[in-house]
């Protein structure tokens, strides 16, 4: 049974009057423990695709499946409920709140879950050791670089224990080298974590370590190797 | 709610600036409704012990029904004879909250110098009981009733400058009898005293009443006065003691000071009034200032929103992530607003203002109290109205579609 499974799924968006289809008819799956990448131009649908998937965006026509389950007819709270214990969400722009530190950013999924405060900070704790920044466990977001900050939101996708991560455009924010250390930071901790990564690129150097290329182009799938 | 606080806490810290206005306006505001309702709290209580010791109402005061209405037309009709009076103070007198019961009779009449004369307003009362329900009240205001001098009545000195009458000079009182005679009686003029009303300090006399019983030729009262050994007890006994009457047969009428007083009603009516529009405005004042804030936060961290909703948030969750937040400004705001209150309430109690209220004859102390239960009150009722006006900004952030919200610049 694939992990995630997309049927016939769509997506238009209202522009005005004017109406966009950004996906077109997508039959999709990703097996657990894949390492994915999704990879096109620019405006090729990529992102429109993985909000789909992570349960972020409703499709306009299709049934998506995560685990086996229909996702598509869930109630908001539904969906609310399986992107926190389900889902791992790593974001371009890393997304940190930034008021809290380090650590309570990584923190944040176990206590959305209503998981205990000391439970969650050791949880937290052993992610942050994980990608190497236990050091900087105190720092707020705007004292860290890039890379560093990334590595945090990783941390953080991962701290609940996902079946599933999706990072989209993970490393479009960084220099060469950075994005190449969180590529093998994240294909570690596939393989031995046996975390399913499904993320959006355009550079293709990242795209010699993954598993399967899935290429987009105008909302289709072209080519899956 | 400990991760809603702590976040609430810290970006309110983040936008210093932004936060320290709407503290500041919080607080102004509280401090307004604290220090006027403070205000209000000491005229009232000033008003009540006017009245109640002042005007020498007592507490409560017991009567035949209907002798408000008809007692003048028939005043032997509604008098308590001296067996009553007797019988019903040795009935009152055994409730422990009862401290005093003595009887009253008003009369009037004319009073002249032997020249002149004018019209009188007198309260015939027990010269010892007098005391007791005065207590320290006003004592430089004086009309206190010497028991030695069974003839001397209390002149208010307005009444007594009219007809150019001192201390220890006589007049003469002229009055309808019960029976309707017209009955005359020397009286000597003991103290001078203010009652502090304009409206009654040229027509006041405090009389002796075993004096006022002779001047009326009565051997009873129309009203028994009770003083209690707590204003609070009021209403209470009130009740209590109107069933223990009626249980008794006695078929009496008893009201509270509160019932006599018109005028501590009027100017209670009018303090509300004004209270409630002050209130109201602040009010406004808050809600505008935390739909503001919350407003332009909400803008703010449309992407941070996008973010948690992302990570399982929930849309309810987040309404009261940004309603934790408004109420905590109004929570920072209240405290300031105590401090100031304090301060305020202090340095205008140490000042000595001092002002003539309407229909006053001498200048009252500006004063205000500090009433923790009202200030209680007050604070809550700012915090529930800062959690409404926050829900307004929060309920547009819960509403977010995730993707628009994290595709936000």
């Amino acid at each position: 049974m694939p992990l995630v499974e997309l049927r016939g799924v769509g997506k238009v968006y209202q522009l005005g009057s004017t109406q966009v289809e950004a996906l077109a008819n997508i039959d999709f799956q990703i097996k657990a423990q894949e390492f994915a990448a999704i990879w096109g131009p620019s405006g090729s649908g990529k992102t429109s695709l993985l909000n789909l998937i992570g349960l972020i965006d409703s499709p306009s026509g299709g049934e998506i499946y995560l685990g086996g389950e229909r996702v598509d007819g869930l109630t908001d709270d539904e969906l609310a409920r399986r992107r926190n214990q389900k889902i791992g969400f790593i974001f371009q722009h890393f997304n940190l709140v930034p008021v809290l530190d380090a650590l309570e950013n990584i923190m944040l999924p176990l206590q959305i879950r209503g998981v205990r405060a000391d439970q969650a900070k050791a949880k937290a704790r052993s992610r942050l050791r994980e990608v190497g920044l236990e050091d900087q466990w105190n720092k707020r977001p705007d004292k860290m670089s890039g890379g560093q900050r990334q590595r945090i939101a990783i941390a953080r996708a991962l701290v609940g224990d996902p079946a599933l991560v999706i990072a989209d455009e993970p490393t479009a924010n960084l220099d060469s080298a950075t994005s190449r250390l969180i590529v093998d930071l994240m294909r570690e901790l596939n393989r031995r974590d046996q975390v399913t990564f499904i993320f959006s690129t355009h550079d293709p150097r990242l795209l010699e370590h993954v598993d399967r290329r899935v290429r987009l182009e105008d909302g289709r799938i072209v080519a899956t190797e | 709610m400990m991760n809603f606080i702590k976040l609430g806490w810290r970006n309110i810290l983040k936008n210093r600036r932004r936060s320290l206005i709407t503290v500041l306006a919080v607080a102004l505001g509280f401090a307004s409704i604290n220090l006027f309702s403070g205000y209000i709290h000491n005229v009232y209580d000033g008003l009540a012990e006017q009245a109640i010791r002042g005007e020498g109402l007592g507490h409560l005061t017991l009567m035949k029904p209907g002798l408000l209405k008809e007692g003048k037309l028939e005043p032997e009709k509604f008098l308590l004879k001296s067996d009553e009076i007797q019988r019903i103070t040795g009935l009152l007198s055994q409730d422990e909250t009862v401290r005093l019961v003595t009887p009253r009779l008003a009369v009037s009449g004319i009073v002249s110098n032997g020249k002149v004369s004018t019209i009188f307003l007198g309260e015939g009362m027990v010269p010892e009981d007098m005391a007791v329900i005065r207590g320290d009240f006003r004592a430089d205001r004086g009309g206190a009733l010497d028991r030695a001098r069974p003839a001397a009545a209390a002149f208010a000195s307005d009444l007594a400058d009219m007809l150019g009458l001192k201390q220890n000079d006589y007049a003469v009182l002229v009055a309808s009898t019960v029976e309707g005679l017209t009955n005359a009686l020397d009286v000597d003029v003991g103290e001078l005293y203010n009652t502090g009303n304009a409206g009654t300090n040229d027509k006041m006399l405090l009389l002796p009443f075993a004096f006022a019983q002779r001047l009326y030729d009565t051997e009873g009262a129309d009203r028994l006065i009770v003083l209690l050994r707590d204003r609070a007890q009021t209403f209470e006994a009130q009740l209590r003691l109107s069933e223990k009457l009626r249980a008794a047969g006695l078929n009496l009428e008893i009201k509270t000071w509160l019932e006599l007083s018109s005028f501590y009603k009027q100017v209670k009516g009018l303090f509300d009034m004004i209270f409630a529009f002050i209130f109201a405005i602040v009010i406004v004042i808050v809600m505008m200032s935390i739909i503001n804030t919350m407003s332009m936060a909400v803008v703010e961290r449309t992407r941070e929103i996008g973010t948690l909703r992302a990570l399982g948030m929930r849309r309810w969750d987040i309404s009261w992530l940004f309603s934790v937040e408004g109420v905590l400004l109004v929570v920072l705001g209240g405290l300031v607003g105590v401090a100031l209150t304090l301060v305020l309430a202090w340095v205008v109690n140490q000042a000595g203002f001092s002002y003539v209220p309407p229909n006053n004859t001498d200048a009252v102390l500006l004063q205000v109290d500090v009433v923790p239960w009202v200030m209680l009150q007050a604070f809550l009722f700012l915090g529930l109205v800062a959690a409404l006006a926050a829900l307004l900004p929060a309920r547009r952030a819960a509403r977010m579609v995730i993707v628009d919200a994290m595709g936000h610049v």
